[in-house]
C-alpha cells in the first residue's frame, strides 16, 4: 500500500469521491489530506530523526497546498508529502543537527521527548540505537525497514546510486549492531 | 560476535510500532492555517505595491579599494548585528517609497530596502549599487529585488533573500551581491572566484526580524562564488555556491579541468590538486613522466577521490573546517584543509593507519563546531 504514502497503514483514505457527483474544490481536499495525513508525516519525520517532526510536517503541507496538481490527485498528494518530509529533514540535518560524534557522545540530550514518549519499552533500545546512527544511516536504515521502500525509491529519495543504498544499508546494519552490542 | 542480521532486520520492522502514538498539537490545523496566511503574504506580488512601510538601509558593501581579506575557513569576526534608524526617503523601485539609512561606506555602497509590515516577513527585499563620487556609470544602478528563497521557511536556511546584480559585459564591470538573513545570523562572508574572502557585517532591517547585507565587487575573477552566514560561535547556517546557482552566466563553472588553477602538491604523497569554479584536478604522480589523473565536478560541499587503499583526497568549501572518516574510528587520521591557489576550494588528505578503507567509506565535513555541513563518499581514480 505504498502509493498512498500511508505509513503502514495508519492513515486514512482521503479525498476519495466515490458515490459523490461533485468534486471536492482544493481547499476541501486540502483539509482533508491534512486530517488524514498529519500524523503519519509527523510520524516519519519523527523516523528519520527530525528535532522538530511536527514542525516538518507543517512545512511539508504548506508547500503540499501550492501544488494544485497535486491536489487534485490524492495519491500523488500523499506521495509529495512524504518526498518532501524526506527531503525537509536532510536538509535540517544537514545544515543544523549537532555534530554526529558529539549526539554519540551524549545519546540521551540527543533523543528528544517525543522520541521518548512514544518508544515503547520493548524496541527503546533499538529505536534509541537508529537515532544514534549517521544522518545517512538513519535515513537508509529508515527508509528501508521502517517505510518498507525498495532501493531504486531509496536512490530516488536519497540522491545517490542503487548501489550505494546497498552499502549504506549494509553498513547501517552494521554500525546498528556495534551499538546494540555496546549496550549489551 | 556480530548480532545475527535476520534477526536484527526482523526487530526492526517490528520496531516501526514505537512510532505508533506519535503525538500531534491538538491545533495542529490552526497552526496549518497560520502558516498558510503567513506563507501566502510573504509571496503575494500585490503586498509590494500596497506596502505602507518600506524600510532602506544603506548598508556597507565591501569597499573596492581596501579589497577583500584572506581569511581561513573559520568563521569571520564580523561585528554583532547593529540596528540603524530611518533617514530620508527615496523611491527605491516600482513606486515603492523608501527610507534610507546612511552609514559611513567609502565611496561605494549597497542600498537594501525590504516592503512589508512589520508583522511579517518583508515580501521582497530590494538591493541597488549607488556611488559615491567614484567615476563609473553609476546613474545606470537599478534595483534587484528578490521575493524570500523558496525555502525561507526551512531551519536549514538563513540566507532567507538573495538578489544579484545583472552583469555588464565590460571586464571591469561591478556586480553586487546582496541580500538579507534571519535574526539567528551575526555576519556573512562572501567568497570571491579568486580565493579571496571578506566579511561583512549585518544590519537589521527596521523591526523586522531581518538583517541586511551586501556587498560590491570588480570584474569576473573576484565575482562572488560563495557565499556564507554564520550564526553565534562561527557556526555555519548556511552556504550558496551562486557559481552553482547561477551557472555560467553569473561564474563559469569552468570546463571540465581545462582551466585549472595552480596546483597545491600535497607532499606527504605524490598528489597535487588544482582546482576552478566547478571542478577538481586531482593528480597522482606515478613517476616522473606520467601520472593518473580524475577530474571531480565539485558538489556544494565537497567531494573526495580515493587515491589507492589506504589514502582519500577530499576537495572541500571554505567553511569546512574538518573531515571525519566515518566509521573509521582511530585508524584514519585527515589533514587541515589547505587552500588551492586562486580558488575558493580546500583539500585534505585522509589517510588511513591500518588496513584498507571500507569501499564505501564515506566523510563527516563539519565546521569549526563540529557541526556536520555534509556527508560525502567518493569516487574511485581509474
Amino acid at each position: 500500500m505504498e502509493s498512498d504514502g500511508s505509513l503502514d497503514g495508519h492513515d486514512a483514505q482521503v479525498g476519495e469521491s466515490v458515490g459523490t457527483t461533485t468534486r471536492p474544490d482544493a481547499e476541501t481536499v486540502y483539509g482533508e489530506l491534512f486530517h488524514g495525513h498529519f500524523a503519519a508525516m509527523t510520524r516519519l519525520a519523527a523516523m528519520l530523526g527530525a528535532d522538530d517532526p511536527e514542525d516538518i510536517a507543517q512545512e511539508a503541507f504548506v508547500r503540499l497546498h501550492g501544488r494544485h496538481g497535486a491536489l487534485r490527485d490524492p495519491h500523488a498528494a500523499a506521495g509529495y508529502l512524504r518526498t518532501t518530509v524526506v527531503n525537509l529533514v536532510r536538509s535540517r540535518q544537514r545544515h543544523l543537527t549537532v555534530a554526529r560524534r558529539h549526539r554519540l557522545e551524549r545519546p540521551e540530550d540527543a533523543a528528544s521527548a517525543e522520541h521518548a514518549v512514544v518508544a515503547r519499552e520493548n524496541n527503546r533500545e533499538l529505536v534509541a540505537a537508529v537515532q544514534r546512527l549517521s544522518p545517512r544511516h538513519r535515513e537508509a536504515i529508515v527508509l528501508r525497514y521502517w517505510l518498507d521502500l525498495t532501493e531504486a525509491e531509496m536512490a530516488e529519495a536519497m540522491g545517490i546510486s542503487a548501489g550505494t543504498v546497498k552499502s549504506l544499508v549494509s553498513r547501517g546494519l552494521d554500525a546498528l549492531s556495534t551499538l546494540l552490542e555496546g549496550s549489551r | 560476535m556480530s548480532l545475527d542480521v535476520e534477526r536484527l532486520e526482523r526487530d526492526l520492522r517490528a520496531a516501526a510500532s514505537a512510532y505508533d502514538d506519535v503525538v500531534v498539537s491538538s491545533d495542529a490545523w490552526q497552526q496549518n492555517q497560520r502558516r498558510l496566511v503567513t506563507g501566502h503574504r510573504r509571496r503575494s506580488p500585490w503586498l509590494a505595491a500596497a506596502a505602507a512601510v518600506v524600510v532602506l538601509l544603506l548598508v556597507g558593501g565591501a569597499l573596492l579599494l581596501r579589497g577583500p581579506q584572506h581569511t581561513a575557513s573559520g568563521p569571520p569576526a564580523g561585528p554583532a548585528p547593529r540596528t540603524t534608524s530611518p533617514e530620508g526617503s527615496i523611491h527605491l523601485a516600482g513606486g515603492v517609497e523608501a527610507y534610507r539609512l546612511k552609514l559611513p561606506i567609502g565611496y561605494a555602497a549597497v542600498d537594501v530596502a525590504a516592503s512589508g509590515d512589520s508583522s511579517a516577513p518583508p515580501a521582497r527585499v530590494c538591493s541597488m549599487f549607488t556611488g559615491e563620487g567614484k567615476p563609473g556609470d553609476f546613474a545606470a544602478a537599478k534595483p534587484v529585488c528578490a521575493s524570500p528563497e523558496a525555502d525561507a521557511l526551512d531551519s536549514g536556511v538563513s540566507i532567507d533573500y538573495l538578489t544579484t546584480s545583472p552583469l555588464k559585459p565590460t571586464a571591469n564591470s561591478w556586480t553586487t551581491v546582496a541580500g538579507a538573513v534571519d535574526s539567528r545570523a551575526t555576519s556573512v562572508q562572501v567568497w570571491l572566484a579568486d580565493g579571496n574572502a571578506a566579511s561583512l557585517p549585518v544590519t537589521r532591517l527596521g523591526d523586522s526580524k531581518l538583517a541586511a547585507f551586501g556587498y560590491v565587487n570588480l570584474g569576473p575573477q573576484q565575482r562572488v562564488q560563495r557565499v556564507v552566514a554564520y550564526g553565534a560561535g562561527g557556526r555555519v547556517l548556511q552556504a550558496i555556491d551562486l557559481a552553482q546557482r547561477l551557472g555560467n552566466d553569473w561564474l563559469p563553472l569552468g570546463t571540465r579541468c581545462n582551466e585549472l588553477s595552480r596546483p597545491v602538491e600535497l607532499g606527504v604523497i605524490p598528489v597535487s590538486v588544482a582546482a576552478e569554479p566547478g571542478f577538481a584536478q586531482v593528480d597522482v604522480h606515478t613517476n616522473a613522466d606520467s601520472a593518473r589523473t580524475v577530474c571531480l565536478p565539485l558538489t556544494e560541499t565537497g567531494q573526495g577521490v580515493k587515491i589507492d587503499d589506504r589514502d582519500a583526497v577530499l576537495v572541500v568549501a571554505p567553511e569546512v573546517a574538518n573531515v571525519l572518516p566515518e566509521g573509521a574510528g582511530s585508524h584514519t587520521i585527515a589533514s587541515q584543509p589547505a587552500s588551492i591557489p586562486d580558488t575558493i576550494w580546500h583539500t585534505v588528505l585522509v589517510h588511513r593507519m591500518t588496513g584498507p578503507f571500507d569501499p564505501a567509506a564515506t566523510f563527516d565535513l563539519t565546521d569549526v563546531n563540529g557541526q556536520v555541513l555534509d556527508t560525502v563518499a567518493w569516487i574511485a581514480l581509474n
